[in-house]
């Protein structure tokens, strides 16, 4: 039982609290870059989803059978950006034979993940030790989970908020990227208030 | 020192390296996706603007489109007549010959002969002083030469007169309609390449209005019209508008033009847009 309360709490935490984009400030290239529209930013925030989870599953087990029993941990970012580039590439190949409609939605934003330093955050936290326990599996898969799901939230009310400016009056020096960062820091701030929740 | 762990990183590096390039290398061959030669070709042969003057967001997209979806060869009008024949060579058609050349054209020669209403102080861009009353200019039609299709132009191909007026260059014209876009008060249309007589005017106010507001409108006397030998000229709402495909460059609506706003094109025209039965 307290199992499931810590993994609720966990996947509350990643996704409203320490969202990885608004309060971590991890993977602002795509938040900028790719929140033109919402279709695209849902596209990209499942592509997200999926990588982060699939990362957190196997750099779980690269870190704990394989750094930690030779005690070489302080390689860890080498062999996760290894892992996660090779990850995606294979993921992308698979994909494209198998699912060409998956492909077609994620397919150009695949390439783009592999090197999110958002990806890379999610591993590094999960080798993180919480009061020197190291984060069992199942939490590690919720936290990369939770995560990605945190990450499509922002980027589709971005998305949301941006085709909104669209449309609107801006005067001509704030047009385009100058109120999106505007627009950016006061969605930050409106998810501040989500601190202290847990 | 422990030589060991030095060992131990290199070996549990290098062997991560050398599985995952194996299983990457074994994938590609697995789950390889035979994808159509064409569009690779076609791109090529594209001029890779990215204008979007096609249509679609950018050169790579209308080469998938041409090559998958039997899009039509002659769209990319930065590239031209070259391009469509050798997007027609690979894709083994042949080019629709009825689009041809066109370049961008400012309809309006107001200039300093254009009433001012009013003094505009704003931002420098048309679209911003349109917000205020419609602009400056007493007349709704005319140039406020605040140049948004100057800022507009990718390609260079617009520069202003000795009036403060744009002008379109039609050697360095793509036909990517930037231009057309940004401007507010729809001056800017696409004329054939080689036509070079112009009825310099888009105002469809009344004479007595166009008179009021500019020194150099079409006030619609029709004079134009009746002395055109081709009938080339008609009218439209008001303003005289010339079929470029029908003029043959007799200059006669020049000389009969009561305000002077029938101008034969002032810069030179080079010969590959020169019109090919004149």
């Amino acid at each position: 039982m307290f199992e499931i309360g810590a993994i609720f709490k966990i996947f509350l935490a990643t996704v409203l609290v320490n969202n990885f984009i608004l309060f971590r400030f991890l993977g602002l290239c795509p938040y900028i870059g790719v929140s033109k529209n919402t279709d695209s930013a849902l596209g990209m925030g499942m592509a997200v989803i999926f990588v982060m989870t699939l990362t957190a599953i196997v750099t779980w087990f690269i870190y704990h059978y394989l750094l930690v029993p030779f005690h070489i941990e302080y390689l860890h970012i080498i062999a996760f950006i290894l892992t996660i580039a090779a990850l995606v590439q294979l993921v992308e190949m698979i994909i494209q034979k198998t699912a060409p409609a998956l492909y077609e939605a994620l397919g150009i934003y695949l390439p783009l993940i592999t090197t999110n330093c958002a990806v890379l955050g999610v591993a590094m936290l999960n080798k993180d030790t919480l009061f020197g326990q190291n984060l069992s599996f199942i939490k590690c898969v919720v936290q990369g989970f939770g995560a990605g799901v945190g990450f499509t939230i922002a980027m589709v009310l971005m998305a949301g908020i941006r085709e909104r400016l669209d449309i609107a009056d801006v005067p001509q020096p704030l047009k385009g990227v100058p109120i999106a960062f505007i627009a950016a820091s006061l969605l930050a701030i409106a998810f501040l208030g989500f601190s202290g929740m847990i | 020192m422990d030589v060991s762990i030095i060992l131990y990183s290199v070996l549990v590096l290098g062997v991560l390296g050398v599985l995952f390039g194996i299983a990457l290398a074994v994938s590609s061959h697995i789950f390889h996706v035979p994808s159509d030669p064409r569009v690779e070709e076609v791109y090529k042969v594209l001029p890779d603007l990215n204008c979007g003057a096609c249509g679609y967001p950018g050169c790579k997209k209308y080469a998938e489109a041409v090559a998958k979806g039997g899009e039509k060869v002659n769209l990319c009008a930065p590239g031209g007549e070259e391009v469509a024949k050798s997007v027609a060579a690979i894709m083994g058609v042949a080019v629709d010959a009825s689009k041809h050349k066109e370049v961008a054209f400012i309809f309006c020669c107001g200039g300093n002969e254009a009433k001012q209403l009013a003094e505009y102080q704003g931002i420098p861009d048309c679209n911003a002083a349109v917000i205020v009353g419609g602009g400056p200019l007493q007349c709704n039609y005319g140039c406020m030469r605040l140049y948004s299709c100057y800022n507009a132009c990718n390609f260079d191909a617009i520069r202003i007169d000795e009036e403060g007026l744009p002008v379109v260059i039609p050697e360095n014209c793509t036909a990517c309609m930037a231009c057309v876009k940004a401007c507010p008060k729809n001056i800017i249309r696409m004329v054939p390449a080689y036509s070079s007589v112009f009825i310099e005017c888009n105002s469809k106010d009344r004479g007595k209005d166009v008179m009021d507001a500019c020194k150099r409108g079409c006030i619609g006397c029709t004079k134009c019209v009746k002395v055109c030998p081709v009938e080339a000229i008609h009218m439209e709402e008001g303003l005289a508008v010339i079929d470029h495909l029908k003029c043959n460059n007799c200059l006669k609506c020049i000389e009969v033009c009561p305000v002077k706003v029938i101008h034969q094109r002032t810069s030179p025209l080079t010969e590959e847009i020169q019109c090919p039965q004149k």
